[in-house]
C-alpha cells in the first residue's frame, strides 16, 4: 500500500491528473455496463427455470388467474396490443422485441426462433374472425412475474411470460409459447 | 518577452496544454454521454419500457360516460341487463317494478349530473361508487367490477354487502377452471352463464344433453336443469373452454338457501368426478 502511495506521490502533477481522469472514465464505463448487467441478470427466478422441459402447463403450476392488480393488467394489455399492432407491418418487426428477452431466456432462444414464435402467435390472432383477449396469471409468490394467456373466442392460442422491473419501469419476456 | 517566458517555462506550458486538452475531451465525452442518455429517455422510449398508469383513473372516466347513458329513463332496458340480480332479488323487484322503483326513488332520470367518484378495492373486486344528482335528489350508484371491463351495477347502500355477494363465482378444481355468473332471477327461476376451461393435458367430457349434468344443491333438495344446455356430448380439449347458459326452475326461497351448483359426471381418461361450485 505504501509503495502505491509513494508511487503516486512521486508522479508529476500532469501524470496525477491524467491518472485521475482515466479512473473517472473507467468509472463511467463500469457504471454504465453495470446498469445494463443489472437489467438483464437480476432474475433468480428465470435462472432456475429448466427451459429444456418447460411447458405452459408446468409453468402455470405455480400461477393463478388473478386481477387484483389492475394497473399491471392494463400495462400488460398495452404491451400485448402494441405487439399485435406490429403484425400488420413486417415479420422482421418482432425481431426488435428480442431486446426485451430476459437474459437467462436469451441463452436458450435465438432471435430468429423468438421472433417466429411471436409472429405465429399474432398471425393466429389476426387470421381469426373472433375477438382476441388476454387472461392474466400471477406467480403465487413473486409479485412482479406474470404469464399472459392469449385466446381467441374459446380457444387458447398462446402464452407470454413477463417480468416487470419497477425500479426503472421496464419489462422482460421470459417465455413465449404458441399453441 | 513572451518567447522568453515560453522558453523558460517550456515544461510547465506543455503540461498545461496537455491537461487542458484532456479536461476538454473528458467534458465533451461526459456531456455526450449525458445528452445521449436523456435524449433516449425523452424522445425514443426503449421497447422494453412502460409507463405507469392508474387503471382506476382511466376507468372512472369510462364508467362515468357509461352511467350518463344508462341512468337515462329511455335506456332502462340496457340498465336492467347490467343491474345486480341479487339487488333485484333483495328488493323484490321484477323487471317492470324495478323501473317504477328506480324512477320513483330518483335513481334514474333525465337530469343526471355526476358529482364525484370513490374507488373501493377489495382483492379482485373494484367498486366505483359514483355520487350524482338527479333533478334535486342526491344519489349514488355502484359499478362493481369483478374482472377488468366486466361489471354489474347496484344501487346498494352498504359496500360490504356488495363484497359478500355471489353474483360471480370462480375457481379451479382438478385442472378445470370455471366462472359462474348469475344472469337473471325470477320468482320461480334462475339463469346463469358458465365458462368452463380445461387446463389439463387430457380432454374432458361433459354431457350437455343431460339435464342432470348440472344440479342446484340445497340441504334437502337437488334440482336439475329445466332444459338441456345443448344437444350433444361436449368434449373440451386441452386449453379450450366453453360458455353455456344454465336455467333452473327454483323458487326464490329455495335459491336463497342453496349450497351451490354441481357439475356432475365429468369424464376424464375414463374416470368420472363432480365439481361443486359453492354460492
Amino acid at each position: 500500500m505504501n509503495k502505491i502511495i509513494n508511487f503516486f506521490e512521486e508522479m508529476s502533477i500532469r501524470d496525477k491528473i491524467i491518472t485521475l481522469v482515466v479512473i473517472l472514465i473507467l468509472l463511467i464505463i463500469v457504471t454504465t455496463q453495470y446498469e445494463k448487467y443489472k437489467e438483464n441478470v437480476n432474475n433468480i427466478y428465470t435462472s432456475k427455470l429448466d427451459y429444456k422441459s418447460l411447458t405452459s402447463e408446468s409453468l402455470l403450476e405455480n400461477y393463478s388467474e388473478n386481477y387484483s392488480n389492475r394497473d399491471v393488467y392494463y400495462t400488460i394489455n398495452q404491451i400485448i396490443e402494441n405487439m399485435n399492432n406490429e403484425y400488420d407491418k413486417k415479420k422482421n418487426n418482432y425481431k426488435m422485441y428480442y431486446e426485451t428477452v430476459d437474459y437467462n431466456y436469451s441463452k436458450k432462444i435465438s432471435k430468429k426462433t423468438f421472433s417466429n414464435k411471436l409472429y405465429s402467435l399474432f398471425e393466429k390472432v389476426n387470421n381469426s374472425d373472433g375477438e382476441y383477449g388476454i387472461r392474466m396469471y400471477c406467480e403465487n409468490i413473486i409479485s412482479n412475474t406474470f404469464v399472459v394467456q392469449v385466446y381467441v373466442d374459446d380457444t387458447i392460442i398462446g402464452y407470454i411470460g413477463i417480468i416487470f422491473n419497477t425500479d426503472n419501469s421496464t419489462y422482460s419476456i421470459f417465455y413465449v409459447e404458441t399453441l | 518577452m513572451i518567447k522568453q517566458f515560453l522558453k523558460d517555462n517550456e515544461e510547465n506550458v506543455i503540461s498545461f496544454v496537455t491537461i487542458f486538452i484532456i479536461i476538454v475531451g473528458v467534458i465533451i465525452i461526459i456531456s455526450m454521454w449525458i445528452s445521449n442518455v436523456f435524449s433516449k429517455k425523452e424522445e425514443e422510449p426503449r421497447i422494453n419500457s412502460y409507463t405507469n398508469i392508474s387503471y382506476s383513473e382511466i376507468m372512472k372516466e369510462e364508467y362515468e360516460n357509461v352511467l350518463y347513458r344508462l341512468l337515462k329513463v329511455n335506456n332502462y332496458e340496457q340498465l336492467y341487463e347490467k343491474i345486480d340480480k341479487n339487488y333485484l332479488l333483495k328488493n323484490n323487484l321484477e323487471s317492470i317494478d324495478a323501473k317504477n322503483f328506480l324512477i320513483k326513488n330518483n335513481y334514474i332520470g333525465n337530469e343526471i349530473e355526476i358529482i364525484s367518484c370513490n374507488v373501493i378495492k377489495s382483492d379482485e373486486i373494484y367498486i366505483f361508487r359514483f355520487y350524482y344528482k338527479n333533478y334535486s335528489a342526491y344519489k349514488h350508484v355502484n359499478v362493481v367490477e369483478y374482472k377488468p371491463n366486466e361489471y354489474y351495477i347496484s344501487f346498494e347502500e352498504e359496500v360490504n354487502s356488495l363484497l359478500d355477494k355471489k353474483s360471480i363465482v370462480k375457481g379451479e378444481e382438478n385442472g378445470i377452471s370455471y366462472e359462474l355468473e348469475l344472469l337473471d332471477i325470477k320468482t320461480d327461476s334462475v339463469k346463469f352463464k358458465i365458462n368452463i376451461t380445461n387446463n389439463n393435458s387430457l380432454p374432458i367430457n361433459i354431457d350437455f344433453n343431460d339435464i342432470n349434468s348440472f344440479t342446484i344443491l340445497g340441504n334437502e333438495y337437488s334440482i336439475p336443469l329445466a332444459s338441456v344446455v345443448a344437444q350433444d356430448k361436449n368434449e373440451i380439449t386441452q386449453y379450450s373452454s366453453v360458455n353455456k347458459e344454465l336455467y333452473f326452475l327454483i323458487s326464490n326461497n329455495d335459491y336463497e338457501v342453496c349450497d351451490g351448483i354441481q357439475i356432475n359426471n365429468i369424464e376424464m381418461n375414463g374416470e368420472y368426478f363432480d365439481i361443486l361450485i359453492e354460492l
